[in-house]
């Protein structure tokens, strides 16, 4: 039998439900977790608004490196806008989040906006090794239920389950905390077996206001399922608390690129 | 030979001899874990063929070799339970270490537009949790009605399903077959699975005949043991020799592992060869030393049977070694190591038993005399009869050999994949469970270089797989447009190719990195597959199909075109226009095929009519109706809530009323113009916005509603039991509409003009089999030429006499036309392992001629019947016991899975009987001479005296 087909054209609603991972996740009361989640997640959630630059580099054996370049706009937990500006295949292409159900992408060849409502979470984003769950998720604690188990002079070393109706794409998550700047160095996603799935490290971080607002340098997951693909996001460019307008998470904004 | 002969007597020689071979087994064994296995399948693939090197490069750069499908058919797939198990099933895939990607319906994403809020609204299809009955019953409905997925992931009757998993690059395949398989096991026990694709393809053959291998070769030799031990019935000797053939095929696996080369599957068979055909060697020595040890003392009896013997099983065994080399002259690599190393061993097996065996048997004092068997008085009578009667016998012959070629003539080499696998195994299952519930499991492609992202090109290739899904054979043909054409429903509604290379751009950036699409186009839009279904299982059937999708291809695309804008095609405006129809009957085409209408050429030839007539009007109406659920909605830039509930429909009925081309300037106008009614102050940016947000969406409108019309337009020429009673065949015809406002269109270039190129080859394993069959004939004429020679040219130098060489090649010549007669006959096609066939018999049947024409001598005054009477009392014991030996141990190999094993394995046992009794008829009918060698072959009459005893201090 021959093995090449093509089918599973229901898949390429990938561009479609690629938004997501945009979507910020719904912030729950840190119900007792490890003083350590809470208050990482109260470091992650300190800046009012930020900017960063990202080059995303996706590397995959046998295949060339893919790169694409984008801005993203945060404010709070919940709004965030994306614009891309390389391959010039998508340059223009801008997304818009307010909440999981309020998710806009604005197409220039096409020249309009498209309102999408998804409830996919699971997939990766065009091609990359990070899942909308991975890039969508602002704190842990309201997710996980972490248990310290174990330490060093630099490391907490976390292990966390996975709260009842989250439905996060892993049950398990082992993280490194920095104790120095109270940051993640390495989180550790895993199936329901126990088998590791992605790693995700975080390095060269940069901090500031005091230890207060922290950012990596370079996010990379290496996605072990798929034999070692990995995907780094290198931040170019870091800015935080430029006083960004609400009226820039609009559809209009959106579609002036403004 | 004397020399060797006097020396081998010597005990302290025959240490050496033993002391030396004790260390070279030593360092074999040694050797023995440093041998690598080599298990890759496409190692087999011939390096020279240009089809088999298109599909290898093909298959890398697609990855179409990395997919494995799991079937699974059930009384339902909508069940709680069934869906419960493939949601966890899917999940457990994707976890598989080295699993790429993983789709079923279990994850396939769905998408419906947001009526309430404008969009759309993305989901996987099937929900979560445990579902009603009405729900299940309302969600068989929805997938059944999806046609991307049925014939795709489920069967039309919803009682099959698919599972693609996507290997990730470079992983065992073998592994992840077994993980996959345990994986589906576990979670679906009772129900009926089927495993296909390229990893269980590869994997079923690999471990079939490894399986085969290691399970039929202990019985194997131990059935030529058992020949051995009867006919010998001297558990000493026969243990010797199987010792000697042992220790030969220890040193070559040594050799094989100090040289770095790895151990393929085809060697596996390596040890069963050596100890069917090498044994021989070591039979011969012991029964010429056995026959004369009953008469003369032990070290005479040795020392008579190497001077006489050796040189004979020297000729043979490098006969056989000639044979096996000749596979160097193949074009694929792991049976040119095969023949390399096999050679190597009969060679090293050759120098043991006139070595090592008789050292052993000087030094153990082995002196049981060989039972009489009858062997050698029947075959004298048959000999006798050949030679007497050689005109009866000779023209009796000529008829076999006659007969046996016109039916050899039949046999012709055919790949495919009967050749690898047996009906009733797990891939020929799979291939029937997917011709049964997915229209075919056959696939060809089409290759495609252009610019993929060009959506004329596109639409051409659209057209090209409407033609080619139209051919008797061909079950459907998937294409890079379809996917476009969907991805691009999801963002504006229209399941069809854009207009623009920037749209196509887009569409194809945000779906890449998905395996599936990586199957179709690669990642620069230089290169394209189109995947061609086929209905048909059989090669014969599956080369018409073949031939027909090559001349269509070959025909009709147009390889040379220029992009022809419709405003400014002047001169080719007609031909612009007729194109452009063109584009839209083939897809009218494809929709009275896709939902089976009764509709015929004078439909289409009258929907063409009307088509290029003029355009149906359009309601301002209905644009208008449209453009408010727009203003309405999230997706329109300016919230028009706070500006009167009617504002909405105001405004739209006020746009539309501008008709289809009106400009901006007029949109901005009448925007302006309706909200001064509903405020006093009008913000320049809000009047901007909103300009800019609705002019793509109103201008769509008015392209959809006018196909609208075309459609409604078109199915009124058609009889009236109108097709357009269908709501679903309404929605694609509407669509097809779309592009007769195409404003740009292909058109072949002229001559003498610049113009963009798209070329087009079929690939495919069906093409891939083809260059594999031609590659498998060649192989064949030139391995076999190579052994008749190099045979030919040992046999003449050994009898000093061209020919003598020809008289001794000629059983064997006969031998092949008779099996490969019976091939004909019997349908049995030349493939990888068939191909083998002639070398490996040539090789090794020329031995009993060799053997026989060494025998035979008669006296002055005697007649010729008496030499072969002779001759065949001699030799024939040894030939018939090593033909039976050989016979069983190969015919050990039919019992086993793998097909072309079995094929070798049956073939080759039939051919060595063959070959001996070839061997005791056309000798004595061909043979003219009284001796063919110098010396005594049987009494050792001419044999020289032993030397001196100080020669043998050993013994003293």
């Amino acid at each position: 039998m021959k093995g090449n087909i093509f089918r599973g054209f229901g898949l390429v609603l990938l561009c479609t439900s690629a938004l997501v991972w945009l979507a910020p996740a719904e912030a729950q009361a840190d119900e007792a977790g490890a003083a350590i989640m809470a208050e990482l997640d109260s470091y992650l959630t300190e800046a009012k608004d930020q900017y960063f630059v990202f080059d995303m580099i996706t590397k995959e054996p046998g295949k060339t490196e893919r790169v694409m370049k984008f801005r993203v706009t945060i404010k709070g937990t919940r709004f965030r806008r994306v614009e891309f500006f390389a391959p010039a295949d998508v340059r223009g292409m801008r997304f818009l989040v307010r909440s999981l159900t309020q998710m806009y992408v604005y197409l220039p060849a096409y020249r309009r906006v498209r309102r999408i409502a998804s409830h996919v979470r699971a997939q990766g984003f065009m091609g990359s090794t990070y899942s909308f769950d991975e890039m969508s998720i602002v704190t842990y604690g309201d997710v996980f239920a972490c248990d310290l188990a174990s330490q060093t002079d630099s490391l907490w070393t976390l292990k966390c389950q996975r709260r009842p109706g989250q439905d996060f794409n892993y049950s398990q998550m082992e993280i490194d905390i920095r104790k120095d700047i109270h940051r993640p160095a390495e989180l550790r996603f895993l199936s329901d077996k126990g088998a590791l799935l992605k790693t995700e490290t975080r390095t060269d971080y940069s901090c500031q206001e005091g230890k207060h607002v922290c950012n990596p340098k370079t996010m990379k997951i290496v996605d072990h399922a798929r034999a070692g693909v990995s995907t780094a996001l290198v931040c170019k460019e870091w800015k935080l608390n430029q006083g960004i307008n609400d009226r820039y998470f609009t559809v209009r904004a959106l579609q002036r690129g403004k | 030979m004397n020399g060797l002969a006097r020396r081998i007597s010597n005990r302290n020689f025959a240490w050496a001899v033993v002391a030396c071979v004790a260390l070279l087994a030593g360092l074999a064994a040694l050797g023995l874990p440093r041998l690598e296995q080599d298990d890759n399948i496409l190692a087999f693939l011939p390096q020279d063929s240009p089809e088999v090197q298109a599909f290898a490069e093909i298959n890398q750069r697609f990855g179409s070799m990395d997919m494995a499908l799991v079937g699974i058919e059930t009384k339902d797939v909508f069940r709680p339970d069934f869906l419960t198990q493939l949601r966890k099933v899917t999940r457990d895939l994707k976890e598989i270490r080295g699993m790429n990607h993983v789709l079923t319906l279990a994850n396939v994403v769905d998408f419906s537009p947001d009526l309430e809020n404008g969009g759309m609204v993305t989901s996987t299809l099937i929900p979560e949790g445990r579902l009603m009955p009405a729900e299940l019953t309302a969600l068989r409905a929805k997938v059944l009605a999806k046609d991307h997925l049925v014939g795709h992931l489920i069967s039309a009757d919803g009682r099959a399903l698919l599972l693609y998993c996507f290997l990730a690059h470079g992983v065992d395949p073998r592994a992840m077959a077994g993980h996959i398989r345990s994986t589906v096991k576990q979670r679906f026990p009772d129900q009926q699975l089927f495993w296909g694709g390229g990893p269980f393809v590869s994997t079923y053959i690999y471990d079939a005949t490894r399986s085969d291998i290691r399970r039929l070769t202990p019985w194997a030799v131990l059935a030529v043991v058992l020949v051995m031990l009867l006919a010998f019935r001297d558990l000493i000797g026969v243990g010797l020799v199987l010792f000697s053939t042992g220790l030969g095929v220890l040193l070559t696996l040594g050799a094989m592992a100090w040289f770095g080369v790895r151990f393929n599957i085809v060697l596996g068979s390596m040890p069963v060869v050596l100890f069917a055909i090498g044994s021989a060697y070591g039979i011969h020595v012991l029964t010429r030393y056995q026959t004369l040890a009953r008469e003369t003392d032990r070290r005479t009896a040795l020392y008579q049977t190497l001077v006489a013997v050796a040189p004979v099983v020297i000729a043979a065994g490098l006969t056989t070694a000639a044979g096996l080399l000749s596979f160097v002259a193949m074009d694929i690599q792991p049976l040119r190591v095969f023949g390399l190393f096999t050679a190597l061993g009969i060679l090293t097996i050759l120098a043991l038993s006139v070595t090592f065996l008789p050292a052993v048997i000087s030094l153990t004092g082995l002196t049981r005399a060989r039972p009489k068997t009858g062997l050698g008085k029947w075959t004298a009578r048959l000999a006798v009869f050949a030679s007497r009667r050689r005109l009866m016998v000779g023209l009796c012959l000529a008829v076999v050999s006659v007969a046996g070629g016109l039916a050899a003539s039949r046999v012709d080499a055919r790949m495919d994949n009967a050749s690898f696998f047996s009906k009733g195994s797990p891939p020929d299952q799979a291939e029937h469970f997917l011709a049964r519930y997915f229209g075919g499991g056959q696939f060809v492609q089409v290759q495609v270089k252009g610019d993929l992202a060009d959506p004329h090109v596109l639409r051409e290739l659209e057209r090209l797989s409407g033609r080619l899904a139209e051919l008797a054979g061909v079950a459907e043909v998937l294409h890079l447009g379809q996917a476009v054409s969907l991805a691009n429903r999801a963002f504006v509604d229209q399941e069809r190719i854009p207009d623009t290379s920037e749209q196509v751009r887009l569409l194809q950036s945000l779906l890449a990195g998905d395996p599936s699409v990586a199957q179709l186009v690669t990642a620069d839009h230089s290169e394209a597959l189109l995947h061609i279904k086929l209905i048909p299982t059989r090669a014969e059937a599956i080369e018409v199909v073949l031939q027909s999708i090559e001349a269509l291809v070959k025909d009709d695309l147009t390889d040379r075109y220029r992009v022809v804008d419709g405003a400014h095609a002047g001169v080719r405006k007609q031909e612009f226009e007729s194109r452009r129809r063109q584009l839209v009957l083939a897809k009218i085409r494809a929709l009275v095929r896709r939902f089976a209408l009764p509709l015929g050429p004078e439909a289409l030839a009258r929907a063409d009519q009307r088509m290029s007539g003029p355009p149906p009007s359009v309601s301002a109406q209905s644009v208008a109706l449209r453009l408010a659920g727009f203003l309405r909605s999230d997706e329109c830039a300016v919230d028009l809530a706070g500006l009167g509930a009617e504002l909405p429909s105001r405004l739209a009925t006020a746009l539309a009323a501008l008709g289809p081309a009106a400009a901006e300037s007029d949109l901005t106008a009448g925007i302006a113009g309706q909200l001064a009614s509903s405020t006093k102050a009008i913000d320049p940016l809000l009047v901007e916005d909103l300009t800019f947000s609705l002019a793509a969406p109103l201008s769509a409108f008015w392209r959809e509603q006018q196909a609208i019309e075309w459609a409604r337009a078109v199915a009124a020429v058609w009889p009236p039991a109108s097709p357009q009673q269908n709501p679903r065949f309404a929605t694609a015809l509407s669509t097809a509409m779309l592009d007769l406002s195409n404003p740009t269109v292909m058109l072949p270039a002229r001559p003498g003009e610049e113009a963009q190129s798209l070329a087009c080859q079929v690939t495919g394993l069906p093409v891939m089999h083809r260059g594999l069959s031609a590659s498998t004939a060649s192989n064949q004429l030139k391995s076999l030429a190579l052994a008749l020679s190099l045979i030919i040219i040992i046999m003449a130098l050994f009898f000093r006499s061209l020919a003598s060489g020809l008289l001794v090649a000629a059983p064997t010549v006969l031998t092949l036309l008779v099996v490969y007669g019976g091939m004909g006959l019997m349908g049995v096609h030349l493939d990888i392992g068939t191909s083998m066939l002639a070398s490996l018999i040539l090789g090794a049947g020329v031995d009993y001629a060799v053997h026989l024409a060494s025998a035979w001598q008669s006296e002055p005054g005697e007649a010729l019947h008496q030499a072969a009477a002779r001759a065949a009392a001699a030799a024939g014991p040894a030939i018939w016991i090593n033909a039976i030996m050989v016979a069983v141990g190969f015919f050990v190999l039919t019992l086993g899975e793998a097909r072309p094993l079995k094929n070798v394995g049956g073939l080759t046992a039939t051919a060595m009987l063959v070959a001996a009794l070839a061997t005791f008829l056309a000798i004595p009918v061909l043979a003219r001479k009284r001796r063919y060698r110098q010396k005594d072959y049987d009494s050792g009459a001419a044999v020289e005296p032993l030397g001196e005893p100080l020669l043998d201090r050993g013994s003293k």
